[in-house]
């Protein structure tokens, strides 16, 4: 998923006319109108209110004294893309609006809470009678109608609750054209004119859908380590793990498997590296570059076991490899779809290719004596 | 009889792409009856003597025999696709494309079920039942020999892993099903748990999951009620990495903690499964069971 910053989200909303608050520019500090103001770090990660990441100014003297300080602090690991300036908003109530797709139930989850704000976690857990959900599976319905059927439990004056129909109605429309996994509004404000007002927006967006978002493509940046970013270009999954073995294998569970079976032996994998299905040379060839970029890797477990990927195809990606890296230590795994082919690649070489992975492990274990 | 059988006449949506070419000639080479394919603009030509069409609508047309279809549609297309052959009204669906949108396959699944379409998917390496020489999938077959052991797995590799295990066992396979990494996908390991429980070809079940969600929690309810005993394996137990994700969209320990394998493993255990620790042990574990 690709987490958008608050102030992304809320420029989308604007762009769609919805009520998110004054937005104020760095210029503007000394102008006194602004004041009482807010100013928020913009980080890529939730919780930031308890953490100091909002604080609110009254005047321009107080606003030149958070801003450097909001800059440099980092949260959860995250140091600020940008500082959001907005209008303090005169608060009546806060609710919680969210959408969520439910994996398990595979619809979505539309939440609302009367009692939104920042202990809308603690409420989800202590006072669930205070949380409405409502479950739906499409979004190819009349939206009108939909979000009707949405809030038809919600107990609200009815000027605010027709506020809120329409705001719904645009949600709704802005998740399907974002790929949306995550929408929350958190607190959507009734302010004392009982207008309501986007106070904070968080949106998570489907990584699968990225190739219909190109312009959030960058947003990877924000929490992809270089390595992670590189194999991530190349349709590749890199985690840098503790230890010191670099792990490639072709698929996910089979990585997770094979690192699960090199602790049994008492060691650590030093990466989650899958090639991904049918990966061809080329993309062999780039992930044992990127393991091996990570300088406490010592030895590389190859563990593929050919399915949509073909075992001639590994074969050629690592002599491509081994030609540019002959001292590197390896143990190679290699069966399944084309492994004679991959055998007959790699016969010059004179590379032992195990049948079983606690083979390909125990020669592995030699090195490291 | 667990979906498959020798019955099952299969039509091939996207046959002429790499992937689509490289596994249609595995899968007539292993037997399994492939009746046509789907190529938009290919409509006319043929591949390995297997008429191709334009449309699903136009193949079905020709052969109203279809009763199962395998997707090898890029993402992009996918949903279309697999729309199509709802429409269509092909009973059997196996998505084996990976990386299609959350609101596409949302779009899919529920669609599919609206009109009693069974869809296997996405990122599933599909199906084979080796008792009936059919395999709708990509899996390299000689590792699954024909017994009495079922397979459902969330990885499609890891389950190639364990099927050696069981031929290595000298036990063999009945079915091995792939129901997908990705987080929505079509039937969960509980309505699989239940085929597999009502199907007279197996008599011992490996269930095959991994880090992230809450599927395998989700069949522990069911697993107490069945009959045939049950074998697991969680993929991830030594990774505490919290955020990040592992290869599958599915495969995410969320910073609320929920995902983790050990609370998959707990729940499993709790009811009765025997958890092996690393996918080779369940060649020592498989012993104890007839």
């Amino acid at each position: 998923m690709v987490r958008l910053l608050e102030v992304e989200v809320k420029n989308l909303l604007k762009n769609l006319d919805l009520p998110i608050p004054k937005q104020f520019k760095l210029e503007d500090l000394n102008n006194p109108s602004i004041y009482p103001m807010v100013i928020k770090s913009q980080v890529p990660i939730g919780g930031r209110g308890k953490l100091g990441g909002i604080k609110f100014a009254r005047n321009p003297e107080e606003a030149r004294a958070i801003i450097p300080e909001l800059n440099s602090l980092a949260i959860k690991g995250y140091l600020p893309k940008t500082l959001l300036l907005e209008e303090k908003l005169s608060i009546l109530k806060e609710y919680y609006c969210g959408f969520l797709i439910n994996r398990n139930e595979k619809l979505i989850n539309f939440i609302f809470s009367e009692a939104g704000g920042i202990g809308i976690e603690q409420v989800s857990k202590e006072s669930k009678e205070k949380i409405i959900i409502h479950q739906f599976t499409t979004f190819s319905k009349n939206l009108n109608e939909l979000s009707e059927e949405l809030i038809k439990d919600i107990d609200l004056q009815e000027n605010i609750k027709n506020q809120l129909k329409s705001l719904i109605v645009n949600f709704l429309k802005f998740i399907r054209s974002y790929d949306a996994e995550l929408f929350e509004i958190n607190p959507l404000i009734e302010t004392l004119n009982h207008e309501l007002i986007i106070a904070d927006a968080r949106m998570n967006i489907d990584d699968n859908a990225l190739f219909r978002h190109q312009e959030f493509k960058k947003n990877l940046e924000y929490y992809l380590n270089p390595l992670e970013l590189r194999a991530r270009k190349l349709n590749m999954s890199y985690v840098e793990l503790d230890g010191n073995i670099g792990v490639i294998c072709n698929g996910a569970g089979l990585v997770m498997g094979t690192i699960d079976t090199v602790q049994s032996y008492g060691k650590m994998a030093a990466n989650f590296l899958d090639v991904g299905g049918g990966a061809d040379a080329e993309r062999m060839y780039q992930a044992l570059n990127i393991i091996t970029s990570n300088e406490r890797v010592q030895v590389i477990l190859i563990n593929i076991i050919g399915g949509i990927t073909r075992c001639d195809e590994i074969a050629k990606g690592l002599i491509k490899f081994l030609n540019e890296n002959k001292s590197f230590k390896f143990s190679l795994r290699l069966i399944g779809t084309n492994e004679r082919e991959g055998q007959d690649l790699l016969k010059p070489y004179n590379i032992t290719i195990h049948r079983e992975l606690d083979d390909a492990i125990q020669s592995l274990m030699k090195f490291l004596e | 009889m667990f979906l498959l059988n020798e019955n099952t006449l299969v039509l091939v949506q996207g046959i002429t792409g790499t992937q689509g070419r490289f596994h249609t000639k595995a899968m007539l080479d292993y037997g399994t009856k492939i009746v046509a394919g789907v190529t938009p603009g290919k409509g006319g030509t043929s591949l390995m003597n297997i008429p191709i069409y334009n449309s699903v609508k136009e193949a079905v047309e020709s052969h109203p025999e279809i009763n199962t279809t395998i997707l090898f549609v890029p993402a992009k297309f996918c949903k279309n696709a697999a729309l199509e052959a709802i429409n269509n009204q092909i009973p059997l669906m196996i998505i084996i494309t990976e990386g299609i949108p959350l609101l596409d396959s949302l779009e899919i699944i529920n669609y599919a079920s609206e009109k009693n379409i069974y869809v296997i998917g996405p990122n599933s390496p599909g199906i084979i039942s080796p008792k009936y020489k059919c395999k709708v999938g990509i899996m390299p077959s000689h590792f699954f020999p024909s017994g009495n052991v079922g397979i459902c797995s969330r990885s499609g590799t890891l389950s190639y892993e364990i099927a050696l295990s069981v031929k290595y066992s000298n036990r063999g396979i009945s079915t091995a099903i792939g129901i997908g990494g990705d987080p929505l996908i079509g039937p969960t390991f509980t309505d699989v748990l239940e085929k597999f429980e009502n199907d007279d070809d197996t008599e011992l079940i490996i269930l095959i999951g991994e880090i992230g969600g809450g599927l395998e929690e989700a069949s522990a309810e069911h697993i107490k009620k069945l009959s045939k005993p049950v074998i697991g394996f969680i993929a991830g137990r030594t990774i505490n990495v919290k955020g990040k994700r592992f290869g599958h969209a599915g495969a995410l320990i969320t910073s609320g903690g929920e995902g983790t394998a050990q609370h998959k493993i707990d729940i499993l255990e709790s009811v009765g499964v025997k958890i092996a620790k690393y996918p080779t042990e369940i060649k020592n574990i498989i012993k104890r069971y007839k």
